[in-house]
């Protein structure tokens, strides 16, 4: 009796996370996958650079590198700092040393569960 | 004496970069915590200043010395800086101290500003 009610449950319950939460977007549940979206970061990390003053003018592709956009090392740390506040992370230094184009930096944002 | 001790609780060692790269990377560090640390200089302190005014005159700070090739030369200012930031954020510096570094602004600018005065007055 025990053993049937719990499979029954079990069968009810394992489905709402795995399936759902990989296969909707911008739905979020407790419990389930919480990271962002691809696209949604993409376009957060585009916003962030293009607000910078110095790039003011350029337009901004997901591709294109910091030194791209004329900026030098203040500069892409300065950016690095905005992102940090965007997402309410804090990028550690080793990782900020590496980061270089807005490509790393969504691909760091990927690998960040905490990043909101 | 008890201050005394506290001093010297909170005093770090001079750090030496093993590398010229191992030092501008740790100069990126400081200005990534300068930068970081602007939002609670503004509460700590209660200044009226514009962000990006402050980031300013600290990245100008930074770029005055972007000539300096040398290891520890980088070192010796770096350690200046990290300084200056802990006093501030600890609290060791007062409201004056802080004003005082964003009010006084570095020679090129000053320079510019007293020219564009100069021109509106003529024109």
């Amino acid at each position: 009796m025990i053993r049937s009610t719990f499979s029954a449950i079990s069968k009810f319950a394992q489905p709402t996370f795995t399936l759902q939460a990989s296969t909707t977007y911008g739905v979020r549940y407790f419990g389930g996958d919480a990271r962002l979206g691809e696209k949604e970061i993409t376009e957060r990390v585009v916003d962030v650079v293009s607000k910078y003053d110095k790039v003011a003018g350029k337009s901004v592709s997901p591709n294109s590198t910091f030194k791209e956009l004329g900026l030098d090392s203040l500069d892409s740390a300065d950016i690095l700092v905005a992102v940090e506040e965007e997402f309410g992370i804090e990028i550690p230094d080793e990782e900020a040393d590496k980061i270089t184009s807005c490509l790393q930096t969504i691909d760091y944002i990927k690998k960040t569960p905490t990043a909101k | 004496m008890a201050s005394n001790i506290a001093a010297i609780k909170l005093m770090r060692p001079a750090l030496v970069s093993a590398t010229t790269d191992a030092a501008h990377r740790r100069t990126l560090k400081l200005y990534r915590n300068c930068i970081r640390s602007i939002p609670y200089l503004i509460q700590h302190f209660n200044l009226s200043y514009n962000m990006s005014d402050m980031r300013k005159r600290i990245r100008d700070d930074f770029v005055q010395y972007r000539e300096v090739k040398e290891k520890n030369q980088i070192d010796r200012l770096a350690f200046i800086g990290e300084t200056e930031l802990f006093d501030a954020m600890s609290l060791l510096k007062t409201r004056s101290h802080v004003v005082n570094y964003f009010e006084t602004k570095l020679a090129e600018e000053t320079e510019n500003e007293t020219e564009q005065l100069l021109k509106k007055f003529f024109e």
